[in-house]
């Protein structure tokens, strides 16, 4: 039995050692092809069947990453920086193709920068090759682990809402300026970047929503030393909150108000960049993740 | 090589358009040129650019007088006015008969360079051809051919790509802000050439509602009528100029091409719509008109794309280049493809010089078995029959692989030049 179990967790090991080296070439692979598609050096009829399987396969891989690394560490990829880095990476690939890739009729600008982003969150966890810490109890929580990968989910669709927002108005400042090069040429239509980055928050808000409901329930699971109101009023949680609010609202707002084009992008764009202000500042003052743990 | 085929062609290389106007071939007319010539293969291909006859004989040569009669009797051409028209044609052979209809179907040899209609209009000739049973094998083959290059070309070269004529480039702006549009509401202001062509460049992206408003209601009928052949489930609406207030605030995408001397759009006006608008989703304004249809301040509202006939023609000139610099990549294919087809079709003609060396070398040993027939049993000769059959197959095969083997076509010519010379095949 023993001798079972040491087999597994050498074999494990040696899977992660494995993917730990190939997921960083397979992300930069898939970057590579993109920026060939963005380039248009590729033909065009091969490019999205191409780009799909390709993002099909990187999933796959960091699925048995993230599967063999869990089974071998006793926990998921949220316990320190790198690991969340390479969580984010994935997230955000499976966030691009539901969002756009799949529905998509070709391939866009836009997976030229969403892999090159996820090449490089990639390529730092890997690089990082840390040893995983001593995992406090709460990283074995299922309930905890759902609640991380759910807000790294919702999050990571966010940052895919702001990569859309961004380029839309890149893309916007191009055509009032009369520059029609390689942004006007490369990049989507404005209605395109506009309906991907929508659904793009839609899944980050329902993922958020999923996150905030996980977190109370954590709270009344685990035994933790502060009192509902100290919890209610933890940095991350209030700005978590209020990203979710601002996300919430984008949708609400583009219903009720008819909010479309450049002030509904401008909208969800001040949603990111206050997440963005809010992360820097409450990871420079905090020192744990949240403030009762 | 055997057989002869060649072109005459009259297109806006050199001629003027009043010219290729005067000698453009309707259906009917293209039908009864090809009934013409019975003694050629035949393909007659009329366009606004250009109109050209091609003919392939294995015979005597065709005649490029003939050809150039027929056309001029065909379209009633004065006697006075040939011998002045004969310097705008071009004459072609062979080789370069075949280099230039691939040119032509590929779109380089357009005066919209990687122009795609070309394309159809050469499927639709060669299609005419068959049916007037003008065409056997020599164009059937051509014909696959070319469509293979013109095929080539597209996916393996971006040729085709990006806005070539400022309606389309229109069109094509317009699907930088929305790329789908069954859903919005389109609105040209005129019924010219330029609204018309626009119209049907936006049926064909699949638009479902385009309002055309013009100061003659019946000449916006006409345009619609001529339109609607494209695409009928499209909703087509006249609206009198006057009423354009009325729709604007509705309107997503427009595009203007009238001859008006004034604006037919002020910035107050577009100001008064944009506040009727029940959304914020932008309004694309495109002014083709020379002068211009709208007040250049409009482009300054928020919420407003406004561009003039020189935007659109940065983009187009932008195309332009990058299409004449695919042109070499065009023209390889061309090249790989037209090399391959004559080396086929000399493979083709290898076929009878084998046949003759093997008559050839069969009679030699039929007459000296015939010659030692009486000095031999029964048994024995059959032997040496059979023994001196082997041999020869076992001796020609070589010569017979290699008379075909080669890709170059000269090569192929060249040996079956020489055994035919050193076998005297030639009668």
């Amino acid at each position: 039995m023993f001798r079972k179990r040491a087999l597994f967790g050498a074999s494990m090991d040696v899977l992660v050692a494995v993917l730990r080296i190939i997921l960083p070439l397979a992300y930069g692979g898939l970057a590579f092809y993109f920026a060939r598609t963005f380039f248009r050096t590729l033909d065009q009829a091969h490019r999205l069947r191409h780009a799909l399987s390709g993002a099909y396969f990187v999933l796959a891989l960091h699925t048995v990453y993230i599967g063999a690394y869990t089974a071998h560490y006793r926990h998921e990829l949220v316990a320190t920086v790198f690991e969340l880095s390479s969580l984010i990476a994935f997230t955000l690939l499976a966030v691009y193709v539901f969002a756009e890739l799949r529905t998509s009729r070709e391939t866009s600008g836009t997976g030229f920068f969403v892999t090159a982003i996820a090449f490089l969150l990639q390529l730092l966890s890997s690089i990082a090759n840390e040893t995983p810490p001593e995992t406090k109890a709460i990283l074995h929580d299922p309930i905890f682990n759902l609640h991380v990968t759910t807000s790294v989910f919702g999050y990571a669709a966010l940052m895919l809402a702001a990569i859309y927002g961004g380029l839309y108005l890149l893309l916007f400042r191009s055509i009032r300026r009369n520059e029609f090069g390689a942004i006007f040429e490369h990049i989507p239509s404005l209605d395109r970047l506009e309906r991907y980055g929508l659904r793009a928050s839609a899944f980050g808000f329902v993922f958020l929503t999923l996150s905030i409901v996980l977190g109370a329930m954590l709270y009344s699971r685990i035994p933790l030393n502060v009192t509902a109101v100290a919890f209610l009023f933890d940095p991350k949680v209030v700005m978590t909150v209020l990203v979710w609010i601002v996300f919430g609202a984008t949708l609400l707002v583009r219903r009720a108000m008819r909010m479309e084009g450049r002030r509904l992008v401008l909208f969800w764009m001040s949603g990111f960049a206050l997440t963005v202000i809010s992360m820097t500042v409450i990871n420079w003052i905090g020192t744990s993740f949240h403030s009762f743990f | 090589m055997t057989g002869n085929f060649i072109a005459l062609s009259i297109s806006h290389r050199r001629a003027p358009v009043e010219v290729r106007e005067a000698l453009q071939l309707s259906e009917e007319e293209t039908r009864r040129l090809l009934a013409q010539f019975p003694q050629f293969e035949t393909l007659v291909l009329s366009t606004c650019n250009r109109t050209e006859i091609y003919a392939y004989t294995e015979e005597e040569k065709p005649s490029l007088e003939q050809l150039l009669e027929s056309l001029f009797e065909l379209k009633h051409v004065a006697e006075e006015q040939r011998a002045g028209l004969r310097n705008f044609f071009e004459t072609l052979e062979w080789e370069e008969t075949i280099r230039h209809l691939f040119a032509v179907i590929t779109g380089i040899d357009s005066q919209i360079v990687g122009d795609q209609q070309i394309f159809a209009q050469v499927k639709e000739a060669f299609r005419l051809s068959e049916a007037e049973e003008a065409s056997g094998a020599f164009l059937r083959k051509l014909s696959q051919v070319a469509f293979r290059v013109a095929k080539r070309v597209i996916t393996e070269t971006t040729l085709n790509e990006g806005a070539a004529t400022i309606s389309y480039a229109a069109v094509e702006f317009a699907r930088k802000i929305y790329d789908d549009f069954e859903e919005r509401h389109i609105l040209i202001i005129g019924a010219g050439e330029s609204a018309e062509l626009a119209t049907k460049h936006f049926l064909d992206r699949r638009a479902r509602r385009i309002t055309i408003a013009n100061r003659s209601v019946e000449r916006a009928r006409e345009m619609i009528s001529r339109v609607r052949a494209n695409d009928s489930n499209a909703e087509l609406d006249i609206l009198p100029i006057e009423e354009l207030p009325v729709v604007l605030s509705s309107v997503d995408i427009l595009v203007s091409a009238t001859s008006a001397t004034d604006y037919v759009l002020t910035r107050s006006t577009v100001e008064e719509a944009l506040k009727r608008k029940s959304s914020s989703s932008p309004m694309v304004m495109i002014d083709i008109a020379v002068p211009r249809d709208l007040e250049p301040s409009i482009g300054t509202l928020p919420n407003v794309f406004l561009k003039d006939i020189d935007d659109l023609r940065s983009i187009v000139d932008r195309n332009t280049e990058r299409r004449r610099h695919e042109i070499p990549k065009a023209e390889a294919i061309i090249e790989e493809e037209r090399s391959q087809f004559l080396a086929a079709l000399s493979r083709l003609q290898a076929g009878p010089t084998i046949k003759a060396l093997r008559d050839k070398f069969e009679a030699v040993r039929k007459e000296e078995l015939e010659r030692n027939k009486g000095k031999l049993d029964e048994k024995s000769f059959a032997m040496l029959d059979e023994m001196t059959r082997r041999m020869m197959n076992r001796l020609l095969h070589t010569p017979a692989v290699e008379l075909k083997e080669s890709s170059e076509t000269a090569d192929i010519l060249a040996r079956l030049e020489l055994v035919r010379t050193l076998f005297g095949l030639d009668p």
